[in-house]
């Protein structure tokens, strides 16, 4: 299986660790797998706010980047969805259906992919809040969003009940949105910043410390908002904890 | 006229502490009663999906059901009225209470009516009219629109609800306890059923088969005035319009459990013909509706049966209140609705959303909510409306558009985003998220200098070997 | 008087269909709707749910033993009640008392019949005849509803099965007494209509 490694620009710059992680954790499990170093964008920031138009170039040099490879690995939520579920501006080749169907975030890859049953090396022995990235939760369907009627499960919950020592938490609302949205955090920063404060209160109501989810730009959001407001908070990329990385 | 700013209005909504807590926490009580309600059937998913398929059909065999509705309406004795638009609608109205005499309406609530600003309009013309519903009296009495389509009052407190009733009704300002607001609201419209010359109400269903329309409501007012006065007028928008009484029953048993998270409503009352020395009426409305089914990306937004669950679930909307929306539909519903209406006033509300996706998932019948959002900023970035690009570009959006655009390659990309992500939106003393967010550290390198490095090494190293 | 242009609303309607016509999409599949099974015991359901909604409910061996309690306890001096149930109707004022409808006012209790019961909801299906006049039930302070307990089917989607809309010009689903929620969402009990509800189950 050859697997392409995508870093979005965002992690790139701001979560290095998270994508060496994200990296590291891949290469355990199937050592050919290239990092393309010449794709930074997916078009998420386009078409999020509806400038399809824009995203066409970056689709189509997106598409070259990864069009080999059996695989794509994403170390984001959003772009994973992205690419799945929005590269519509390019022409529907059969090589842009492969790359939609193939483009998987690190949860995917572990628990549907791979099929990991263990991760020896992982540990945190922790009490971890964890938040499903409303992208990763609603159109990855990487759990049951609560507002859904059928039968329970969680990709995340299960790869986590795999590292030793680690117990899994919930915020009181579990599945409501933190309110980075993309955009959405600059473009109305006072609802943002109330949706983040609303959020990380209730990890503190709810003795929370440790967050983790396969979202970055929410633990972000997240972390930012917390330390701003004195919240005492620290936030993992989940590829961190699985990888065992994630120090306290 | 001007662009509606949501952004600045909720704003001012969020800051209200009080008043934002009381919003949120009644309104995603019912959300969670929502989830409770809906969990105890476990046919829940698959009735949604019905509801969903009986709608797709009969919006897509529209003219044959309202054909039928109309002929089997009409054979009961009911008054068929049909109104292009908002002004035909008010017209027809006020024409049937002019012939009536009508001096006093209640009036039930309906988003239809609200939609045509048919009070006012029968107000001008020397018509007295009395919303009877508790809320959106007390949205009348305090001269504001309503603020959700199910819980017109639900951003108020009791304390303003005290203040507006001894104002206006004379109650006793100090006693703010909900149930005497109600007990003066009760006998308030008593004085005004006993002298009641016409009721008005809206639709929640019509049954082609039997030429009937069903009312779910809970505090017995549109039942009183639709069986107490001489004239009885009904207004619908054309696409309430279901196939069958066997339909109904899986829409009933949706709409009350998904509003508010109750099994049923109080009165679910089926009107299929005047009462003795009665008449009854019925004015379909289309205002856009017809337009709308025409569009292939669009049309299922007709589906919509009114029930709110997207406002109750919408993280946006429990935060800012739906006036702010400065529009008839508000929260998801209403910002994927109201460009339909009026593209340029209503060109920034698309963007009142995170994409979180949870409308989609609560909505009875699949209205696709998430994807026409992304429609609908689609549409605006095409019209370019100038507002919206402004502000875009004083965010830097634009900035980011017109640069990473043309940077097909990875590594200027990748200096572009460090070099202007943490300076130009995250440290930024002019950007908004500097006031809200502490800056991120700054990482020593990035993933792409980190791997750079890794490999160079490994190639050293393997040619050392 | 009437200084409205008219609105030509043969041509609205011709208009309208036609657009409809031409711009709706593909016809679409009527999907099979099935009768979903509800589970539990029907009466018991009647009755929790019934309280959920904050009616109540009294239980008669027999039908003439619910009337023998309702001519005993409801019917007296000092109360204007309304009937239009065949063994009440000699003792209670009826619909021909009030030839307009906002004369109910005055009715203090009104007791009419229920056609069917629903077990899921707990409601009663009534109609403007099963009352004898909608606005007596509604003006009223307290209702009582009796209802034969063979006639309580589980859903309503059952319910809607067996009944006939159209022979009905109202016919109604009451769940309750009144009821509002509009300030703060506290849950009030007795609205606008009818301040109690009491199912005389026999």
């Amino acid at each position: 299986m050859r697997v392409g490694f995508f870093v979005p620009c965002y992690v790139d710059a701001l979560a290095p660790e998270a994508a060496k992680a994200t990296f590291r954790l891949i290469r355990r499990f199937e050592r050919d797998v290239t990092f393309i170093d010449r794709a930074s964008c997916c078009g998420l920031p386009f078409t999020d706010m509806g400038y399809d138009k824009h995203a066409c170039k970056i689709e189509r040099d997106f598409v070259k980047y990864f069009g080999d490879y059996d695989v794509i690995v994403t170390s984001s939520g959003i772009c994973t969805d992205q690419i799945r579920h929005h590269l519509d501006s390019v022409e529907q080749t059969d090589a842009v259906r492969h790359l939609r169907e193939n483009t998987h975030d690190i949860v995917e890859f572990l628990h549907d992919i791979i099929q990991v049953d263990s991760l020896p090396w992982a540990e945190f022995p922790h009490r971890v809040g964890l938040h499903n990235g409303c992208h990763a939760l609603r159109f990855l369907h990487q759990a049951r969003p609560t507002e859904l009627i059928i039968p329970d499960y969680s990709k995340t919950e299960y790869l986590l009940s795999l590292v030793k020592g680690l117990e899994i938490a919930y915020a009181d609302r579990r599945d409501e949105c933190c309110g980075f949205g993309g955009a959405f955090t600059v473009w109305d920063e006072e609802c943002s910043r109330q949706m983040g404060l609303d959020k990380v209160t209730d990890y503190a109501r709810n003795g929370i410390r440790y967050v983790t989810s396969a979202d970055f730009s929410c633990l972000l959001h997240q972390e930012c908002i917390a330390r701003k407001f004195g919240i005492d908070l620290k936030t993992f990329y989940i590829a961190e904890i699985l990888n065992g990385d994630a120090k306290p | 006229m001007k662009q509606v700013n949501q952004v600045k209005n909720g704003a001012k909504f969020i800051k209200d502490t009080l008043h934002r807590e009381s919003h949120d926490r009644c309104l995603w009580n019912a959300r969670m009663r929502r989830d409770k309600a809906a969990s105890r059937l476990p046919e829940w998913e698959q009735m949604r999906t019905l509801a969903s398929e009986i709608k797709r059909h009969t919006l897509s065999n529209l003219d044959r059901y309202l054909e039928e509705f109309e002929r089997n309406a009409t054979s009961n004795r009911i008054h068929i009225h049909w109104a292009e638009n908002a002004d035909e609608h008010n017209r027809i109205i006020c024409r049937l209470m002019q012939e009536h005499n009508v001096k006093v309406v209640t009036k039930g609530k309906s988003m239809t009516m609200d939609e045509c600003e048919m009070r006012p309009y029968l107000e001008r013309h020397g018509i007295k009219v009395y919303e009877a519903d508790l809320g959106e009296r007390i949205q009348q009495l305090d001269n504001q629109p309503p603020a959700h389509i199910v819980m017109p009052a639900i951003h108020k407190l009791r304390g303003d609800v005290a203040r507006i009733f001894a104002e206006h009704l004379g109650s006793d300002p100090a006693i703010d306890d909900p149930r005497y607001l109600n007990s003066v609201m009760r006998n308030d419209m008593r004085r005004n059923y006993i002298r009641v010359d016409a009721g008005m109400n809206g639709v929640n269903f019509a049954i082609a088969e039997t030429g009937g329309v069903v009312v779910c409501t809970n505090e017995g007012n549109a039942d009183i005035s639709a069986n107490v006065p001489p004239l009885l007028i009904f207004s619908m928008g054309l696409e309430k319009v279901i196939p069958t009484v066997n339909d109904l029953g899986i829409f009933i048993r949706l709409l009350s459990r998904s509003a508010l998270g109750f099994d049923i409503t109080q009165y679910t009352s089926h009107y299929h013909a005047p009462a003795q020395g009665q008449e009854m009426h019925i004015v379909i409305l289309d205002n856009g509706r017809s337009q709308r089914l025409s569009s292939p990306d669009y049309w299922e937004v007709l589906k919509c049966i009114r029930c709110g669950a997207c406002m109750n679930t919408c993280p946006v909307f429990r935060r800012t209140c739906g006036l702010s929306y400065e529009a008839v539909y508000m929260g998801p519903i209403g910002i994927v609705l109201e460009p339909s209406y009026d593209m340029y006033r209503y060109a920034r509300l698309p963007y009142s959303c995170t994409h979180c996706g949870s409308c989609g998932n609560v909505c009875p019948v699949k209205v696709p909510i998430p994807e026409l959002v992304f429609y609908w900023r689609k549409e605006m970035v095409e019209k370019r409306y100038d507002q919206l690009f402004h502000r875009l570009e004083e965010d830097g959006m634009a900035m980011v558009l017109k640069n990473a655009s043309t940077l097909s390659n990875a590594e200027r990309l990748g200096l572009w985003a460090l070099r202007n992500l943490p300076k130009g939106i995250l440290q930024s003393g002019l950007n908004p998220w500097y006031s809200s967010h502490a800056n991120p550290e700054p990482p020593a390198e990035t993933f792409r200098q980190w791997y750079k490095r890794q490999n160079s090494s490994t190639q050293r190293n393997s040619r050392h070997e | 008087m009437n200084n409205q242009p008219l609105v030509h609303e043969n041509e609205a309607r011709a208009d309208i269909l036609s657009r409809i016509r031409q711009g709706k999409p593909t016809p679409l599949p009527h999907p099979d709707v099935p009768i979903f099974p509800f589970p539990g015991d029907t009466v018991t359901n009647f009755e929790t749910n019934l309280k959920n909604f904050s009616g109540e409910l009294m239980r008669f061996d027999s039908r003439s033993d619910a009337i023998d309690w309702v001519r005993h306890n409801l019917i007296s001096e000092g109360h204007t009640v309304f009937s239009s149930v065949n063994e009440l109707k000699d003792f209670t004022t009826t619909s021909a008392d009030y030839p307009d409808p906002h004369e109910a006012n005055v009715i203090d209790i009104t007791i009419g019949e229920g056609i069917v019961g629903v077990g899921e909801t707990g409601s009663v299906f009534v109609t403007d005849k099963s009352l004898g006049l909608p606005a007596a039930a509604l003006f009223c302070t307290d209702l009582y509803l009796l209802l034969d307990h063979n006639a309580i089917v589980p859903s309503i989607q059952e319910a809607y099965n067996i009944l006939d809309l159209r022979a009905n010009r109202y016919g109604s689903f009451y769940s309750g007494p009144s009821a509002t929620a509009d300030i703060e969402a506290v849950h009030i009990t007795g609205a606008q209509a009818e301040l109690s509800l009491t199912v005389l189950l026999y």
